[in-house]
């Protein structure tokens, strides 16, 4: 073992080194602040100082020329970035344009692609400014360098790098992001793939297909929701390279494009309906034949959610026979698919599936007959009124309490409209238990008689909140207008109970 | 008889010495993992934002459950700012676990709720919920109320239900900033193996600005207590955490602000309600059940989202709180015991779990004992006084390196004290808080491993006073510039 | 008797009482004569 002194020096050396690393983290921490403060005091002063001649520029009130001479040359990284970010506030596509031609032009991009592409910088920046989708081999060079080129500390700054790329006009960003799916890092191709989606530039379609088909079939490590969140930025007529992807023998890769689809006409139709036009009649033909019909169940369920939009007869008997499904998801995503005003022929197949096997379909059905108003909610009505089935009612019953139907229910009653079934939905609704709203409305409204027949209806069930409520109200003043109360408690209705009341 | 003695001392003190040696090289490699990892990751999270995942339709559902129990001066405020949360579709459902002050008259109030029935599924054995309250024009909040349970109740009965399949779990007296569901949720979208869990960083608000569900203004607190306390969260949010996660060793993410798949928790049995600190519980169960059933599956720390929690004031709620994560600590790390050195369970069990164990869990007990022990070790024992000195003072200044790597990190994220008079006070306190304030904290959290041997195994109840500057900012608006660098 | 069985197989009391044994091992037994044991010399003379 080791003698005394040994130790002793040991300690010692340990006590100096910890202090020396404690200061040292000071003197790091004050220098990055001081650093840090100095950076953006010159770039706030380049801000104010080139702010003008930039936005004139990208307003298109200035040409490039005029508007170099005016920025001079950019001499530190504090001026360079003070261009860069007041150049990245252009959203309009004409001012983005405007802006990737003053980067190039400033040296902007030459910067990022060296950062991001290293020695194939330049290869690849006459590609994007020539606009040319070079052909990019899926093959990853030098793969000893890329265990480095993986590590973070390598990684990050070409991945922001590339986020400073992705952001010019899509024609030139799109060939540095296609480029950029080779990198080695994961920050890199994800970050690729996302800024693909941003810009929604039609060719880059492919490279994310490709990346989609490599993440089903093989592994990728951009995963799957990343790469379905870039594509379903893409506008419907740019998703025409994924018709044979609806064919693919791999099932999943099968889900994956029609719930894609999906995805796009949903965004695209902001609650609405596209119509047959927005698609192109091969696209119709596939989903319609194809997927409609598909062994794997997922995708005739996301099926659905693409055939609403066709809104024609096709799209009807589709819906009809998808309704009648014997998988649940199917049933589930068809029956959200027809909550729509155009479907309304199918309001009996939905009334069907209110007493469905699963909770979810069922849930989703109530809630597309009463998106099918007034039709739809009507029959409903009907058949909550009269329905045996415990869990279709208890359905309902919440579902009418969460959208605040009740007090449309108890309006309508008040008004004299529709009286017979709304007056049957109330008494199922106290029949039920489902008191609470009900009785919340009733005390708003008016209209003693309708009050009364409400107070009726609770005698034969009433809650035990009611209970005490009455028995609150009733028992320190016997007399008067306390006395209706008091019947009720009770349970015997006496002929002054109508007049007692006040409006 | 004198030689039995100087042995024994001898023996304290060369059992303090190796633990010390151990915990050490333990926090050193975590402090050169972090240093990299947080730096790296903040850099990109700075520039990068996570608007693509604001407005995406893949950006997947979260329930938001915020158990509550008497916390009526803090609930309205907390529920609303989950309300703003900047979130593409979210729910919100507040359980009132049997408050008896006004804690569900409040939320009533505020929000307008009416009682409704609802249909309560159980997917987890949790007490029946009394009554349910919604405004239908708010759609996305309920408030249920049931009978005090306990809050691993109160979230089983939140989980059971939620309609997302993923859920967030959030104290009543947190604040969340507004992206910071967004940030939660990033490695999760991220991931293509399945990400059961993600947390986030918990800070501290006192003596910080807020403004409703914003904090206007990052400052330090006022007394060395809360000062104390800050750098020990850095420490441990900043650094330990994300060390281990970089590991693949996660056990402890902090419930006050935690993201988790409903389905591995129902899979695993919902949150225990025989543990105090349901949270690190339930990173246990969580492992052993997806080991058990040969799941892949990934948990993850990332250091930017950001939820703010008020820290204790005075040293007794402070020792209640300890007392009660220690505890908690104990009762986890005996009650899955078999993942300690188990190579069935990866880094966790042959790294993260004995050392949160016999480090972290019961290490206390040794650095107590060496303390109290001290003053006669310093007679009895065959080491000289020289020699206690030099280690004393070694493990103050190594103490004092680790916090000051923490205040560095914390000065590359994304949510540093601008000012510089804190920075120095942050700094002054990496030192400072060796002295005394780390001695007081052993002593409650040996006390929390005396009760757990004394067989005490519920909540000391701790009394919350709500965030101390909860009304209008006198702040003005920060510049937009300065607001980025923030 | 189960419930004492279980405690003391609990690998987390299980390393700690190894741990303690072993440096109690090493400190009864194994442990080189840094220090001059002063007290002991004092007493013995």
């Amino acid at each position: 073992m080791f003698p005394i002194e040994f130790v002793a020096a040991f300690l010692g050396w340990m006590i100096a080194l910890t202090l020396v690393v404690a200061a040292s983290f000071q003197v790091i921490l004050l220098w990055r602040r001081s650093v840090r403060a100095r950076y953006f005091q010159r770039k706030d002063g380049a801000m104010a100082r080139l702010a003008q001649p930039v936005e004139r520029f990208l307003s298109g009130a200035a040409d490039l020329a005029s508007t170099m001479r005016l920025l001079g040359p950019l001499r530190d990284e504090a001026e360079r970035d003070a261009v860069a970010e007041m150049a990245g506030r252009a959203h309009h596509p004409e001012a983005i344009a405007r802006r990737s031609r003053l980067l190039w032009r400033t040296g902007h991009v030459h910067r990022w692609a060296e950062a991001a592409f290293g020695r194939q910088a330049d290869a690849i920046v006459q590609a994007a400014f020539a606009q040319v989708g070079t052909q990019i081999p899926r093959v990853f060079a030098n793969a000893r360098m890329n265990v480095l080129r993986r590590r973070r500390i390598f990684a990050v700054p070409r991945a922001l790098a590339l986020h400073e790329l992705g952001r010019l006009a899509p024609a030139h960003a799109s060939v540095f992001l296609a480029h950029a799916l080779r990198d080695p890092s994961v920050y890199v191709r994800r970050r690729a793939v996302e800024c693909m989606g941003e810009n929604a530039y039609p060719e880059s379609v492919p490279y994310l297909l490709e990346e989609l088909r490599r993440a089903v079939e093989e592994g990728n490590d951009v995963s799957l929701r990343t790469i379905k969140s870039a594509l379903v930025r893409f506008r419907i007529v740019d998703m025409e390279p994924f018709l044979p992807f609806f064919r693919h023998p791999t099932q999943r890769m099968r889900f994956f494009v029609i719930d894609t689809l999906r995805e796009i006409c949903h965004r695209a139709a902001k609650g609405g309906l596209l119509g047959g036009s927005a698609f192109s009649a091969a696209m119709r033909q596939v989903v319609l034949e194809d997927c409609a019909r598909d062994e794997f169940a997922d995708v005739r369920a996301r099926a659905a959610g693409v055939i609403r939009h066709f809104q024609d007869a096709a799209a009807m008997r589709a819906l009809h026979t998808l309704l009648q499904d014997e998988n649940e998801y199917v049933r589930l995503h068809s029956v959200r698919a027809c909550a729509h005003i155009f479907y309304k022929p199918l309001i009996p197949e939905l009334l069907q599936r209110v007493t469905d096997v699963r909770w979810r379909v069922r849930e989703a059905a109530v809630k597309g007959l009463l998106d099918l108003a007034p039709q739809g909610q009507e029959q409903l009505y009907h058949f909550f009124a009269t329905s045996r089935d415990k869990y279709a009612c208890e359905q309902t019953a919440e579902e009418l309490e969460s959208r605040g139907l009740i007090r449309n229910l108890v309006a309508d009653l008040a008004q004299g409209r529709a009286v017979v079934l709304h007056l049957a939905v109330c008494r199922k609704l106290l029949d039920m238990g489902f008191t609470s709203m009900l009785i919340t409305e009733l005390s708003r409204i008016a209209r003693p008689e309708l009050q009364i027949s409400f107070t009726e209806a609770l005698q034969l069930a009433p809650p035990e909140e009611v209970m005490a409520v009455l028995r609150e109200v009733a028992e320190p003043h016997p007399e008067g207008e306390h006395a209706g109360a008091l019947q009720l408690l009770y349970r015997g209705p006496q002929p002054e109970l109508a007049e007692a009341r006040t409006v | 008889m004198r030689s039995l003695l100087v042995h024994f001392f001898d023996y304290v003190n060369a059992v303090v010495l190796v633990y010390f040696i151990v915990s050490a090289a333990v926090y050193t490699t975590l402090m050169f993992i972090s240093l990299y990892t947080v730096t790296l990751h903040s850099r990109i999270a700075r520039r990068l934002g996570y608007g693509n995942l604001g407005d995406s339709p893949v950006t997947p559902p979260v329930t938001l459950i915020i158990p509550a129990y008497n916390e009526e001066d803090a609930i309205v405020q907390t529920a609303s700012a989950m309300l703003e949360l900047n979130y593409p579709e979210k729910e919100v459902i507040v359980v009132d676990d049997g408050s008896t002050d006004h804690t569900a008259m409040r939320m009533v109030q505020h929000f307008k709720l009416q009682r409704v029935e609802r249909v309560y599924r159980e997917f987890i054995p949790a007490q029946r919920p009394l009554v349910f309250y919604l405004n239908p024009e708010i759609p996305g909040l309920l408030l249920v109320s049931k009978e005090n349970g306990g809050k691993s109740d109160a979230l089983n009965v939140g989980i059971n239900i939620a309609r997302s399949p993923y859920f967030c779990t959030v104290d009543a007296d947190s604040i969340i900033e507004k992206d910071a569901l967004l940030r939660l949720m990033a490695p999760v979208v991220h991931s293509n193996v399945n990400t059961v869990v993600s947390g986030g960083v918990v800070r501290i608000a006192n003596g910080s600005t807020m403004d409703k569900a914003m904090v206007r203004q990052i400052a330090m607190p006022k007394t060395w207590l809360e000062r104390c306390q800050v750098v020990e969260y850095i420490r441990t949010f900043l650094f330990g955490r994300p060390g281990w996660n970089s590991l693949g060793a996660t056990f402890i993410c902090s419930g006050a602000f935690c993201l988790l798949n409903k389905e591995a928790v129902i899979q695993a049995g919902g949150f225990s309600r025989d543990t105090v600190t349901e949270d690190i519980d339930m990173i246990a169960k969580l492992h052993r059940d997806l080991k058990e059933k040969g799941r892949k599956y990934r948990m993850v720390f990332t250091t930017d989202p950001v939820c703010w929690t008020e820290a204790p004031h005075d040293l007794g709620t402070l020792a209640k709180q300890r007392r009660r994560w220690q505890l908690g600590l104990m009762q986890t790390v005996m009650r899955h015991d078999k993942m300690i050195f188990n190579p069935r369970f990866g880094a966790t069990g042959m790294l993260s779990m004995p050392f949160h164990a016999y480090v972290e869990a019961l290490g206390c007990v040794i650095e107590a004992v060496g303390t109290l022990l001290l003053p006669f070790s310093l007679f009895f024992s065959s080491m000289p006084l020289w020699f206690f000195a030099m280690v004393i003072l070694l493990a103050v200044s190594y103490g004092t390196v680790l916090s000051m790597a923490s205040v560095l990190l914390a000065d590359a994220t994304v949510r540093r004290y601008p000012r510089y008079r804190d920075l120095w006070i942050l700094m002054a306190y990496t030192l400072f808080e060796n002295l005394g304030y780390r001695q007081i904290i052993t002593f409650y959290r040996a006390q929390g491993v005396l009760q757990y041997f004394t067989g005490k195994h519920k909540w000391e109840v701790v009394k919350h006073g709500g965030f101390a500057a909860r009304a209008q900012a006198a702040a003005p608006e920060p510049r937009p510039v300065e607001a980025a660098r923030a | 008797m189960r419930k004492a069985w279980l405690f003391l197989t609990n690998r987390v009391i299980l390393g700690m009482v190894l741990f303690l044994a072993l440096m109690a091992a090493w400190e009864f037994r194994v442990r080189p004569e840094y220090f001059p044991q002063t007290l002991v010399e004092t007493d013995s003379r």
